[in-house]
């Protein structure tokens, strides 16, 4: 049995943490953010009256087991101060207090009453619950004493002395699973994004539409502008964020879907192969009434009507203008900010984009979207290659038949004493 | 193994999820005219086994479980089961929060059409109260009406063989069996080709994560002719050049790769006439043969010809076409209805081949070839998706990609393994559930080209993780199956294999001995459809039988 460390609680993070408990190790999640999860906690689900396999469900699903392990210990508002290497690796950190231990956690909203401050929230994503503390208006970080929440917790689940208490980890292998950021829209400010109230980026777009039935009142007519950030060598940025079709054309499905009457526009340089059965995807589509357009409008205004405008070049040099109703911009991903500090810290490779290259550095390894972009099934099967390599990078040889091995799970992995 | 004493008892849970209160399960506690005990967050787990002590005592032989919605999914079920030393199926869960939640739409609806009078709604805050645990009741006592017809279900250890079948040594099923043989399972690669030797084989191996091959046992020209038995227990027929033999492995993993195009069974659809219109790969060949006369020679490479490609094939297109503009100065067009870039690496391999001179032409709808008017070569008209008009272009030669002109051969393979394919024929139907690797029969699984992702990088980076899910089902060494499989009736069955055809996992089979169709409980996912389909009404889930779904109805 090994011990293994795990840098960010997204999908990726998560999926691998999974894998390598289930094969018997020991795993520790340091999740920057007052909650685990990542990203993919924001994306709705995309089905019509038939799937669209975007993998948020998946995911959620893939979320709560592995909170639910006994042998995974994640720690949220948790944040990498020193790493060293000794053969081993050893990282000191620091976490912030109060921190929910995901994997006690009872979901019995004890918490939630006993704040003074109010400042913990309940989120849940399908079978996934977790509360998550906001530390800006938190009495421990305003300078007082407080331990409400704590004393409060039937369970124990919860750590409240101070504001902060450092932790010290040692690990035979260490896994970077940052993730990435999306990019941000209003850098085209040609594009009107932050300017009219009609533009949004394709993550808004998604959060909305899992709260509601459309993009709003009057939203007749929809525009997906593609390769936002993407694919732009002048903003060094030559390279296709791999995900973007994918959501603009099942949010698209799934607004044709919800709306039948409205009129939906794609504009795009080259539409990307996502699904298994693409090609039929596509025919559904087309047939659908959606509008495919190979063109990349260059300026976005409002007109005096209140309508958005949408400025076309043509091939002959003119301009087309057409209206619509509202924006979607399919932001691409880019890496997290923080990327550049923490390869200082580990020592990690970046390409010239700034995404860490996914080569195994000894037994310090990279995977899901701060590698590159991918959709969340291909974050979560690669997260498991990645976890094969992880066991297979120690000396000692994994699992083998006649070998010991651990005790076969009883529990169905769920810790004793606490809640699957 | 218990469940034979006749009486049963409910355990009423309180907890934020479940919605009730202790006082208000107190109330439904004595309305319930079945014996009950009340116990706190059990789904925490924390106070599971002085609850089995506290049950034990009470000597019930089934159990139903009401409380928050996790009560009612499997893991916590069985751990309640096992603490209070019930078998798995004696102990049932039921879903307060719904009755709750029931109450609250349907309570006031129902309070005033009892009491017939409008002044209902005034009083809905006390009637929605009481409604709720009436709701409660009235679901517990049907749960406990369904839980009292139900039979004991037995359960069977099934042992689980340890060795993988990977059929296909291309890039996935080699790197698939690497892995599996690192992990410690035996592994059989079949491949049909004769010419991949052990040779091949160890410079394949050699690039892999996992480790030199010690434990695959290469069969190559040969073919799996058949496969019996389920999950943990499957008996392949291998047609080997030696002759017929027969593997035991607990699991199979499908890596056939791409149908070969090449062979006749492209259908007459084809695009290839021999001449001038070749598959991709004979492009560069038959390129360099072509006589040195004219001062510019020009190429066709010809993508989406009839399906929308992948990474893949963009990449490999793209070098080709680099290569020939390049190297052998020719102007090659690349045709295609969209530029697949979607990997870190592809967009510059685009950008340089532009820079190149590779002309890309992007076209819409189907893309048409003939013989040119002038000349020898090959005419190619096709709809700009720019300048949306129909244009014709010469070229000497077209390299189509052979990409979706697959042969029947992926659908026979798919026949022999009772895999379903999805909506373009490739393996491992379109659900994002058995993504990357699994298929609807368990214990078999797909990995490579043949499920369609077929870029390279990926391809790899998803036959590790397929090869873990095969070494996580079998690393355990035993499965526990409950025998909660559908039963059929042998004097009705009128052995018409509606249920062999219906069964989505190819669960049933024909049970010579009786006379009748059969169920086989490992590969059962007691989804019902068999027994929904049988003409002859001649199957019951013992679960679901049909006794109990009218207790439930009524």
């Amino acid at each position: 049995m090994s011990k293994y460390l795990i840098v960010g609680g997204g999908i990726s993070g998560c999926a691998a943490a999974g894998e390598l408990a289930r094969l018997g190790h020991e795993v520790t999640i340091l999740e920057q953010a007052a909650r685990f999860g990542g990203k993919v906690l924001d994306y709705c689900c995309k089905a019509t009256d038939s799937c669209s396999r975007c993998g948020v469900c998946v995911a959620a699903s893939q979320l709560r087991e592995t909170a639910a392990h006994k042998r995974v210990h994640i720690s949220t508002g948790s944040t990498i101060r020193d790493v060293r290497w000794n053969g081993a690796v050893s990282v000191r950190a620091s976490r912030r207090n109060p921190c929910i231990d995901p994997g006690r956690c009872i979901a019995c909203d004890a918490c939630l009453k006993a704040c003074p401050a109010k400042c913990i929230r309940k989120q849940q994503k399908a079978e996934l619950v977790q509360y998550v503390v906001d530390y800006a208006d938190c009495r421990l970080h305003r300078g007082k004493e407080c331990a409400a929440c704590a004393e409060a917790c039937p369970v124990q689940a919860i750590t409240a002395g101070g504001n902060e208490s450092a932790l010290d980890f040692s690990a035979d292998a260490m896994l970077v699973a940052t993730g990435h950021q999306p990019y941000d829209a209003a850098r085209k400010i040609r594009l009107g994004y932050g300017r009219f109230p009609g533009v949004m980026t394709g993550t808004e777009a998604e959060e909305l539409l899992s709260r509601q039935e459309s993009l709003g009142e009057s939203a007749d007519s929809v525009a997906f502008i593609q390769c936002v950030g993407s694919r732009d060598p002048k903003e060094g940025r030559n390279y296709c964020s791999a995900v973007c079709c994918a959501y603009a054309l099942r949010l698209a499905r799934m607004l044709k879907y919800r709306q039948p009457q409205a009129e939906i526009s794609v504009y795009y340089i080259d539409l990307q192969n996502f699904d298994k059965t693409f090609t039929r995807l596509r025919e559904e589509l087309t047939a659908s009434g959606i509008r495919f357009v190979r063109a990349i409008p260059f300026r976005v205004e409002r007109s005096s009507a209140g309508k958005l405008e949408l400025y076309i070049e043509n091939p002959d040099g003119g301009q087309t203008v057409v209206e619509h109703d509202r924006v979607v911009l399919s932001v691409g991903m880019e890496p997290d900010p923080q990327a550049a500090e923490l390869a200082e810290k580990l020592g990690l490779e970046r390409n010239e984009f700034g995404f860490f290259t996914g080569a195994a550095q000894g037994r310090l390894f990279a995977t899901g979207t701060c590698v590159q972009p991918q959709s969340i099934p291909d974050c979560m099967a690669s997260a498991r290659a990645t976890a094969v390599a992880m066991v297979a990078c120690l000396p000692r040889a994994p699992v083998r038949r006649g070998a010991k091995k651990p005790p076969p799970d009883k529990t169905g992995g769920v810790r004793p004493g606490r809640r699957a | 193994m218990s469940g034979l004493k006749a009486d049963m008892g409910v355990v009423l849970c309180t907890c934020a999820e479940s919605r009730f209160s202790r006082v208000e399960l107190e109330r439904m506690k004595s309305r319930l005219g079945a014996p009950a005990l009340i116990e706190e967050t059990l789904c925490a787990g924390s106070r599971l086994q002085a609850a089995g002590a506290r049950l034990r005592k009470q000597g019930w032989g089934k159990l139903l479980l009401a409380g928050c919605p996790l009560q009612r999914q499997a893991e916590p079920l069985a751990a309640l089961a096992r603490a209070c030393g019930l078998a798995p199926s004696a102990v049932q869960g039921l879903d307060l929060s719904f009755a709750a939640r029931a109450s609250e739409r349907y309570g006031a609806a129902r309070a005033s059409e009892r009491s017939g009078a409008p002044r209902a709604s005034e009083r809905s805050g006390a009637g929605s109260a009481k409604g709720k645990t009436a709701e409660a009741v009235r679901a517990i006592q049907k749960g406990l009406e369904a839980l009292r017809l139900q039979p004991p279900i037995q359960t069977r250890r099934v042992a689980l063989h340890p060795a993988v079948l990977v059929v296909g040594a291309g890039p996935a099923g080699v790197r698939a069996a690497s892995t599996l043989s690192a992990l410690g399972h035996p592994a059989f690669l079949v491949e049909r080709n004769e010419a991949k030797g052990p040779e091949a084989l160890r410079r394949l191996l050699s690039g892999g994560t996992a480790g030199p091959g010690k434990g695959i046992t290469l069969l190559a020209g040969s073919q799996v002719r058949r496969l019996q038995g389920q999950v943990g227990g499957f008996t392949a027929l291998v047609q080997t050049p030696q002759g017929e033999k027969r593997l035991e492995c607990g699991a199979v993993l499908l890596a056939t790769g791409l149908a070969d195009v090449s062979s006749p069974a492209a259908g007459a659809d084809s695009p290839f006439n021999g001449a001038n219109v070749l598959p991709l790969e004979e492009l560069a060949r038959a390129a360099s043969r072509l006589p040195r006369r004219h001062a510019v020679r020009s190429l066709a490479v010809v993508l989406d010809y009839r399906l929308d490609e992948t990474k893949a094939s963009t990449e490999g297109a793209l070098r080709l076409a680099l290569a020939l503009q390049r190297e052998q100065g020719f102007q090659v067009h690349l045709f295609c209805r969209d530029v697949r870039v979607a990997a870190m690496e592809l967009e510059k391999l685009y950008d340089r081949a532009r820079d190149a001179g590779v002309d890309i032409i992007k076209y819409e709808g189907r893309l048409r070839m003939r013989a040119a008017a002038q000349g020898k070569g090959v005419e190619l008209a096709y709809t700009d998706s720019i300048l949306r008009t129909v244009v014709s272009l010469d070229c000497e030669l077209a390299g189509v990609s052979p990409y979706g002109l697959a042969s029947a051969a992926e659908a026979e393979t798919a026949a022999v393994f009772g895999v379903t394919l999805d909506s373009l024929g490739q393996m491992q139907a379109n659900n994002i559930h058995l993504f990357p690797g699994e298929t609807n029969r368990p214990g078999i699984f797909v990995a490579g080209a043949c499920r369609g992702q077929d870029y390279l990088p990926q391809l790899l980076l998803e036959a590790e993780a397929t090869a873990l899910a095969a070494h996580e089902l079998l690393a355990p060494g035993v499965l526990e199956v409950e025998l909660a499989h559908p039963v059929v009736d042998a004097d009705k069955c009128a052995l018409c294999l509606t249920c062999v055809r219906s069964c989505p996992h190819q669960a049933m089979y024909v049970d010579r001995a009786k006379g009748a169709a059969a169920a086989s409980p490992e590969a059962c996912r007691r989804c019902g459809i068999c027994a929904g389909e049988c003409p002859a009404k001649a199957i019951e889930l013992p679960a679901w039988s049909d006794s109990i779904l009218l207790s439930q109805v009524r």
